[in-house]
């Protein structure tokens, strides 16, 4: 034991620097090392969860930019599309509107036609039947009072057949 | 010039005496408590200043004992020891290098009819005594880690094997090497930086100026790497006592 002593060990010292360091343990440990660990975790899982977000972010906006893409050429396709389409039946119905009127025509010169024939056949009727009186009474004057009327009807039968013919 | 391999007191309070190295002790534990408490007050989730060199250091110790334990959840029930023992004995040892140690300002007293000065300053860890109650700490935290993981049977089963002949014999070289922890602990410690503080005063007693600098900054770099090395040391015990006996 006299080395010790002579090593400078003495009970009461050795006690109080083990109550000492297990003071500052513990007073460390409470005020410290907790709220400052506690931080530094924190702050760890916050940073982890940033850089997650924003790679997530990022992913979104790949796929957003893709999907506007997408729907650009979509677009684009539709339009030329319905450009065409558009084109298609303006043709169509120019040629459906020329091909009517031509039918139209048509039909009017047909009608016309027709009417101008129907025309000419009242006129012609109407023109015998008043050259017919003409006859009569032109061969009645011709003829004079003719007893026989029988005669007169016969001769404008005849006549009109040589007019006709 | 005064060289003791004891602490001198300087004063008593009762029958207990107050020696240098214990005042620097109660002084360094003032002011990491100070620091800590400033960090602490001032922590946010956007360190700044005080808060954010202290919470580097603690980061990188933290950082450092996950290089030993591999497991996060263990690193943090390392840390609050590990971290304090590296703390305070980094703080001591560099205390004891401040104006002012090896008899420069201090108590004036009688010495075997010689009046000498006793600095108010020496390093905590120059000091056998608190070396010592650093080296119980530590491994009396070892054997009660190892008792608490792998069960009371298990743990003095490295101690007392009676399966063979040679099992028994490496059971009391254990008995042995966990004794020697405390010396070895307890010396190297007080030794390095014990010897640092004769070299300082030594050389400043012979050359007073220039010459006496390369050693500070030696002894700065002893002071640092001692700390680590104790709390390293502890931490390496720590994990070890928590593995079963290989066979």
């Amino acid at each position: 034991m006299e080395i010790l002593s002579k090593l400078g060990i003495d009970w009461k010292l050795l006690i109080a620097q083990l109550i000492n360091f297990a003071i500052l343990l513990v007073v460390l440990y409470k005020f410290v090392y907790r709220p400052l660990l506690a931080m530094l975790e924190k702050r760890e899982t916050m940073i982890a969860k940033s850089v997650d977000d924003a790679r997530a972010i990022e992913e979104r906006l790949r796929q957003t930019e893709k999907m506007s893409e997408e729907i650009l050429i979509k677009t684009r396709q539709e339009a030329a599309q319905i450009l065409e389409t558009a084109g298609q039946t303006a043709e169509q119905r120019q040629n459906a509107t020329i091909e009517k009127t031509k039918d139209d025509v048509r039909q009017i010169v047909e009608q016309t036609r027709t009417m101008l024939k129907n025309e000419k056949e009242t006129l012609i009727h109407e023109a015998r039947g008043h050259i017919a009186q003409l006859v009569v009474s032109a061969t009645e004057r011709v003829l004079g009072d003719m007893p026989h009327e029988k005669v007169g009807d016969a001769l404008v039968k005849k006549t009109l057949e040589k007019i006709a013919g | 010039m005064n060289i003791s391999i004891a602490a001198e007191s300087i004063a008593h309070i009762g029958t207990f005496p107050v020696t240098n190295s214990m005042l620097v002790g109660w002084v360094m534990s003032v002011v990491l408590i100070a620091v800590g408490w400033l960090a602490a007050r001032g922590a946010s989730l956007k360190p700044r200043g005080i808060h954010n060199a202290f919470e580097a250091i603690l980061d990188l110790l933290l950082k450092m004992i996950d290089g030993v334990t591999k497991d996060r959840a263990q690193s943090r029930k390392f840390f609050p020891l590990i971290a304090t023992i590296f703390l305070f004995v980094l703080a001591v040892n560099w205390a004891g290098l401040l104006p002012g140690m090896g008899g420069a300002i201090g108590v004036l007293e009688e010495h075997d009819g010689k009046p000498v000065i006793i600095s108010f300053i020496r390093a905590t860890s120059a000091d056998l005594n608190f070396t010592l109650a650093l080296a119980i700490i530590s491994v009396i935290t070892v054997q009660v880690v190892g008792v608490m993981s792998i069960g009371v049977v298990k743990y003095m089963g490295k101690f007392l094997n009676f399966t063979s002949p040679i099992n028994f014999f490496v059971g009391i070289l254990e008995i042995v090497s966990e004794a020697a922890k405390l010396v070895s602990f307890s010396f190297r410690l007080f030794g390095n930086i014990f010897a640092g503080e004769v070299l300082l005063t030594v050389m400043s007693f012979l050359v007073p100026y220039i010459i006496p600098l390369p050693f500070l900054a030696l002894e700065v770099f002893v002071g640092f790497i001692q700390a680590l090395v104790f709390a390293m040391l502890t931490l390496v015990f720590l994990k070890m006592s928590m593995e079963e006996a290989h066979h």
